[in-house]
């Protein structure tokens, strides 16, 4: 059974919509939700926690419909901001939300502490943007969630601690029951660590392919603008143009372009590229 | 359940022992009926400021614990809030009155009877009624506090004129803190057309209907942080 599965799900603003989205996130791994800011992340994070109601279509969690409060036993969430009372301590944050949970384990929760290093009698307005992402990640984990759901987490952080919490993420994934959604649009962030990837952009799913696939499928081709005309450019997803040459990126089977190893650069396209190149 | 009650009474910590001193206080030489008013529909509000400020709506929904149980807790806790309140002034006010007897004139202590008590915590579970169900639909910091001025406003425009209206059967005699109370009492009561225990009645059907309602307004959340 998958942890997250979205059937059809539509949501309009006023200027922005998600149109019929789908969208299944296996059990075990590690999926990365990415896209441009604006793209609809958030606002599919906010509807998979019921947090946001969707105009039509269904969002179910482990098989039961996401508006059932007892499924989100199994989840651990965490936000880009922590969205708790600035005047309460982490001793405060406990005592509300520790009963709530029937799996909340005191000994993983003061293990998480001493890791993170927080103090639990100050109050979270005087917490920095990293000591509050540690407290959402302290009350996420403590009652060891099944699915972890995480909106643009290491938005706002330094590069050292962004690099500890994909390590943590890691060690995370030692329980093989464990399932992570990550949206993030540092897309740097998940090169290590993502098994699979979701790209959304204007609220609609571009692709949900595996890390292995789009490593094989996706590549950067660099050549001298005398390559590209009318039909070459169409085997292009899209192409950025230089005075020297040009830039495009190819899916699919790259060998036809080894046949000119002095004339074409070919490189592995990252998932920066891919955005890049397929938000143009 | 208990822990979203507790949530809500650590958050209005401060405010919930300043007002009870203000009762305590003012038992003896002010309309404290009128206060109580006011300090209890301060209070719920501050409860929705706080939530408005910090976003905890999006908290709180995400944890396993129902809408329907969040709204639910929310008004519990402001019954229970303002039923402490009442009965402590009410409390006060009858020790005041029959413990002092001896010490004050009687004329310094007006004794709240049921039917003023019953109209004031009326009125408090209408405005809660009327009040509450908007901070769930537009959970906007402006919109607490424009209700706040609101009832700030009023109160101040009910004290000056309830009072004018309580002096003017006393001109030329002695105005005693008993009287503007007494007066004030009747001042608010006469434009209702019911009794207070009908009044009473329907304010708590309403606080009820707006409870059922503010749960479908947070149950279908249309809006984003």
């Amino acid at each position: 059974m998958n942890p997250i599965e979205i059937k059809q799900v539509s949501k309009s603003f006023s200027n922005f919509s998600i149109d019929n989205l789908n969208l299944k996130i296996p059990k075990g791994f590690i999926t990365g939700f990415i896209g441009p800011n604006g793209s609809g992340k958030s606002t599919t994070i906010h509807m998979i926690m019921d947090t946001l109601k969707p105009s039509k279509g269904t969002i179910n969690l482990f098989g039961t419909p996401n508006e059932h409060a007892s499924v989100k036993q199994k989840i651990g969430f965490v936000y880009d901001e922590l969205y708790m009372y600035e005047n309460f301590t982490i001793k405060k944050m406990k005592s509300l939300i520790a009963p709530l949970y029937s799996n909340w384990n005191p000994d993983l929760f003061n293990s998480y502490l001493n890791k993170f290093d927080l103090p639990i009698q100050v109050k979270i307005k005087e917490f920095s943007k990293g000591m509050k992402m540690k407290c959402s990640l302290l009350f996420a984990l403590s009652h060891d969630p099944e699915l972890l759901i995480m909106d643009e987490p290491t938005a706002g952080l330094d590069p050292i601690f962004r690099r500890e919490l994909i390590d943590l993420l890691q060690e995370l994934m030692i329980n093989e029951n464990r399932t992570i959604f990550f949206s993030t649009h540092i897309t740097t962030d998940l090169d290590r660590i993502a098994d699979y990837i979701v790209f959304i952009n204007k609220g609609e799913v571009v692709f949900q392919k595996s890390m292995e696939e789009i490593d094989e499928n996706y590549h950067l081709i660099k050549a001298k603008k005398e390559w590209l005309d009318a039909d070459t450019e169409k085997l292009f997803i899209s192409t950025q143009q230089t005075e020297q040459g040009f830039t495009g990126l190819f899916e699919g089977d790259h060998s036809a372009f080894t046949d000119f190893p002095d004339d074409v650069v070919i490189e592995k396209a990252s998932l920066e590229d891919i955005m890049y190149f397929m938000t143009r | 359940m208990l822990s979203l009650l507790k949530k809500d009474l650590v958050l209005n910590q401060r405010q919930f022992i300043g007002v009870s001193l203000i009762i305590l206080i003012t038992s003896f030489s002010f309309p404290t009926a009128h206060f109580y008013i006011f300090f209890s529909c301060i209070l719920t509000s501050n409860l929705f400021m706080s939530d408005s400020k910090n976003h905890v709506n999006r908290f709180l929904q995400s944890l396993p614990v129902s809408k329907s149980l969040i709204v639910k807790s929310r008004f519990i806790y402001i019954l229970l809030e303002t039923t402490f309140f009442i009965l402590l002034l009410w409390g006060i006010n009858a020790v005041a009155f029959y413990g002092n007897a001896s010490k004050f004139p009687w004329e310094q202590i007006y004794l709240y009877t049921l039917n003023d008590i019953l109209f004031v915590f009326g009125i408090v579970l209408i405005i809660q009624a009327i009040s509450i169900p908007l901070y769930y639909k537009f959970d906007s910091v402006l919109l607490v506090n424009s209700m706040q001025g609101i009832v700030g406003a009023i109160f101040l425009i009910t004290i000056l004129f309830g009072v004018r209206a309580a002096k003017a059967n006393f001109e030329g005699e002695h105005f005693f803190a008993s009287q503007m109370t007494k007066g004030l009492m009747e001042w608010l009561r006469s434009p209702v057309p019911f009794s207070p225990v009908v009044l009473f009645v329907c304010s708590l059907i309403l606080f009820f209907v707006s409870m059922k309602g503010s749960k479908e307004l947070l149950k279908n959340t249309t809006r984003m942080d």
